[in-house]
């Protein structure tokens, strides 16, 4: 590989100073009832960003009843005891604020925009939705029937089925990480206001939850509003499951039919590692260079630039509380599906048998900690890292560790994070999804 | 929160350049803003801007094929390109002491692409990619036909990513002749927003854009959508999991007095959870979602209201709905406690959209592609003095019947669900489905 050198030109500073490294103050208090608030100021804009997060997230399904999680966070905006649905709609839109609940695979948790003036208006909504929702029943059964034409399309989706065919033979029947976070068609069918009164009772309390709190707020009358709006808020309910290992799945291929598509989504990977692996930022570092970075990466260069088979082909690292999937998604033609598979194997085994250059190191950590200061621009963005921060109790100066962390990677242990946990081609699952093929 | 003015300076050579220092994190979005789309393009080349745009990340003498991500990457920066009916734009946001990296980059693909046959060859299998997995959504086909059905005289009822018979037939000249006649400096606008010295940026882009010469003005677009005479129906019956509506009115370009009514009229109708569609459709139990609004655009364009309908409901019922909720605007009015529940939804949304660098460039390219970049500057003041005489003016205006195309997505018998049809009524256009995919692959080196 040829490696061209950029060099700026010498007396042109159009910069006020080489200042680029990130830098972020975040706060951290705790509440009487020992929720956690963590919060950083920002007063370059007038607006605040809210979450209060908790572990009630999808692993905590039972599969018989998957997307139970999901459906119960959604169902926290339909009406409290102190408002109505149509009263929480009406006081959000009227503030031009954003509300949203959801569940991801291990976090539950809402979500709120507003402009600072508004703050304790939407302190005030985030608690009553936490603790307060009542779940009515005709908003219920609107919700699922939204839900439900969601996965119906979800079904539909090549890129969808794809994933649910891949995660059933990557993950075990029982691992939490087999199952759509969603849920299915068949799943939410059966769920009711009950159930959801029921995980609301059973999963949403203090412990283990954790608000942050981002933009043009004072940290500290923050943390005295949010202790009168949850601080009393006791019960035995939440902390989550531990997530079992996942085995190396049986390798092979699977092609499954959607009626009425044009393109194949092809996805191709097994289960890697934790968060908390040692080996956690040498994996991803060598996954941005084989499939991430500039145009996608190597997979990239490969299967779209030289090949020309595919407008989307990149790879994916999913390290969470459990060992998420390392998978290789694509988008091409039924015709070339075999082409951009062996396009893959090609760049697989040259990155396990010969490893990432120096140069593409050296790029890869500087594009690591620059483009973190990208992140960090925006409020939403701040509250992303910092509930990462709490999350994966990555300690309150990950952001000034960061760049040390990202730029003392060596070769070898890129390299030999690489041969270690990513598969042979061979060893990988395949699943192709869209039209029918002649094999 | 006040900031500093956007300004606005011109090149010899006809560049116009927008800036505006943004203190707050070390970081620069610089773009590039062509005044070239679909708009401008001719049946049988359809695509060809879009196509021209993946052109321009293929290399030239000073940056080779790759270069430039390599080099926006080792700088921690992100850069992409995106085309549209009235521009094609490219943009590199990255931390501000590499401001020259990107002018560098945007200069140099202004002038310098060399649109390499084989890169062209290859670059054909991409873009019938990015078609095909467009197709492999149901309401890719419902848009495409609805503005097609919308527009008889005017090219943006043509799709931007170009339909396939063009895209299999596009050549290497196609997209060089297309590159000569539009990427020219006076057809450009530059926009850097960010950690910067408006005196040194506006030096830096003279030194490596002020070189490029000028060239003769493309031939302005002078087709003229005619006035529509009455309502045309599109349906497209393809397997898919659930019928989409879509009902699309032809409105003002963007630069007209009743331009913002309308955008106020589509927040009312479908901003938010207390919005009128989604209390008429989605907590009516017809609908799983439900959107309505314009865009800002150079030409009259099209005001739309969208709905994804429940499997369990008739399609025509969803109609219905909707078309009541405009004809209750109408007849009842807004009210003014209405009126400024949006005006606040769009206060705040201008507050959050406008966080980061990227975001107010952005901005900025669009307002001035679409009339001028001042409009963004005072907007909302001019939503203020709106009135909710001027909403159920441009209503009754525009979202008439003669006025509207109206769009229906119905699974077909092949599909998930029988056809449920829009009973009773015949289509004014009927629309065959696409023959299966070729399956050769298309300019793909083997």
């Amino acid at each position: 590989m040829t490696e061209s050198v950029y060099r700026p030109a010498a007396g042109v500073a159009v910069t006020s100073g080489a200042r680029t490294r990130a830098r972020l103050e975040i706060q951290r208090a705790t509440l009487a009832n020992g929720m956690v608030v963590l919060g950083s100021e920002n007063h370059t804009h007038s607006s605040v960003v809210l979450r209060l997060a908790l572990p009630a997230g999808a692993v905590l399904d039972a599969p018989e009843r998957a997307g139970l999680a999901t459906l119960t966070a959604s169902g926290l905006t339909r009406g409290t005891q102190r408002r109505t649905f149509a009263e929480i709609n009406e006081t959000v839109d009227g503030a031009g604020m954003s509300l949203s609940a959801n569940a991801g695979r291990h976090l539950a948790g809402v979500s709120m925009r507003s402009l600072a003036e508004d703050v304790d208006l939407a302190i005030e909504l985030l608690a009553d939705v936490t603790r307060r929702p009542v779940f009515p029943q005709p908003e219920i059964e609107q919700l699922r029937a939204q839900v439900l034409t969601g996965l119906r399309q979800a079904d539909d989706d090549t890129g969808a089925v794809a994933d649910r065919h891949f995660r059933e033979r990557i993950y075990s029947e029982g691992h939490p990480y087999r199952r759509r976070v969603h849920g299915y068609q068949e799943t939410v069918a059966e769920l009711g206001e009950p159930d959801l009164v029921a995980f609301h009772a059973a999963r949403y309390g203090p412990r283990g939850a954790f608000c942050v709190v981002v933009g043009d707020v004072d940290f500290e009358s923050m943390v005295a509003k949010l202790e009168d709006a949850l601080g009393d808020w006791h019960g035995e309910a939440g902390a989550g499951n531990p997530v079992p290992e996942a085995p190396a799945p049986e390798p092979g291929q699977e092609d499954v039919v959607v009626a009425g598509k044009t393109q194949s989504d092809l996805v191709l990977g097994r289960p890697a590692i934790r968060r908390s692996d040692p080996d956690y930022y040498a994996l991803r570092m060598a996954n941005l260079i084989f499939g991430r970075i500039g145009m996608m990466g190597r997979l990239g260069e490969t299967v779209r630039e030289a090949q020309g088979l595919a407008y989307s082909v990149y790879s994916e690292l999913d390290a969470n509380v459990g060992a998420g999937p390392w998978a290789v998604r694509a988008g091409v033609n039924p015709a070339n599906v075999d082409a951009a598979l062996a396009g893959i194997r090609e760049e697989l085994h040259r990155l396990r048998d010969g490893g990432v250059t120096a140069a593409e190191l050296e790029r890869g950590q500087r594009f690591s900690t620059g483009t973190l200061v990208l992140q960090l621009e925006t409020n939403d963005g701040v509250a992303g890292v910092v509930q990462d921060i709490e999350f994966f109790n990555l300690g309150l100066d990950y952001i000034s560790r960061y760049p040390a962390t990202i730029n003392r990677l060596t070769l070898d242990e890129v390299n030999g994070a690489a041969a270690r946990h990513l598969p042979r081609f061979e060893d990988t699952v395949r699943v192709v999804a869209g039209p029918q093929r002649s094999l | 929160m006040s900031r500093e003015p956007a300004q606005e300076h011109h090149l010899e050579n006809g560049l116009t350049l927008l800036t505006r220092e943004v203190r707050v994190a070390p970081i620069i979005s610089f773009w590039v803003w062509y005044r070239v789309g679909s708009r401008n393009e001719l049946p049988g080349v359809t695509g060809v801007s879009h196509w021209a745009e993946h052109m321009l990340f293929k290399g030239t003498a000073r940056f080779p094929k790759g270069e430039t991500d390599k080099q926006v990457a080792l700088h921690g920066g992100t850069r992409n390109g995106f085309t549209w009916l009235d521009y094609t734009a490219y943009y590199e946001t990255l931390p501000s002491e590499h401001a020259r990296l990107a002018v560098e980059i945007e200069a140099d693909r202004m002038a310098k692409a060399t649109f390499d046959v084989e890169e062209v060859a290859s670059e054909r299998g991409v873009i019938i990619s990015e078609r095909e997995g467009n197709e492999n959504h149901p309401g890719f086909y419902l848009g495409e036909e609805v503005t097609a059905a919308a527009f008889k005289a005017h090219p943006y009822g043509q799709p931007v990513v170009g339909y396939k018979s063009d895209l299999l037939t596009i050549s290497r000249d196609d997209l060089w002749t297309h590159y000569q006649r539009y990427y020219a400096p006076n057809n450009a606008v530059a926009v850097a927003v960010g950690d910067f010295d408006t005196a040194e940026m506006v030096k830096l882009v003279q030194d490596e854009f002020g070189t490029i010469d000028r060239r003769p003005a493309p031939a302005d677009v002078r087709a003229v959508e005619p006035k529509q005479e009455g309502e045309r129906r599109v349906v497209v019956r393809r397997p898919g999991p659930v019928p989409q509506m879509t009902i699309a009115y032809h409105v003002p370009e963007a630069t007209h007095p009743d331009t913002l009514p309308l955008w106020i009229l589509g927040s009312v109708l479908s901003a938010g959870r207390s919005s009128r569609l989604y209390k008429a459709l989605v907590i009516g139990g017809l609908a799983s979602s439900a959107g309505a609004g314009g865009a800002m655009t150079r030409d009259p364009y099209l005001f739309r209201i969208s709905a994804t309908v429940r499997p369990d409901v008739a399609p025509e019922r969803v109609e219905s709905a909707a078309l009541a909720e405009v004809e209750r605007v109408i007849e009842e009015g807004v009210p003014e406690t209405e009126l400024a529940k949006v005006r606040r939804q769009l206060r705040a949304g201008h507050v959050f959209s406008t966080e980061g660098v990227s975001s107010q460039a952005r901005y900025l390219g669009q307002y001035e592609l679409a009339g001028t970049w001042r409009r963004f500057e005072t907007y909302l003041d001019e939503l203020d003095k709106v009135t909710a005489a001027d909403v159920v003016r441009v209503c009754a205006t525009y979202l008439t019947p003669e006025n509207r195309t109206v769009g229906w997505f119905l699974p077909s018998p092949e599909g998930h669900r029988p056809d449920a049809g829009v009973r009773g009524r015949t289509p004014l256009m009927s629309i065959t489905p696409p023959l299966a995919p070729t399956g050769a692959p298309v300019g793909a080196p083997q």
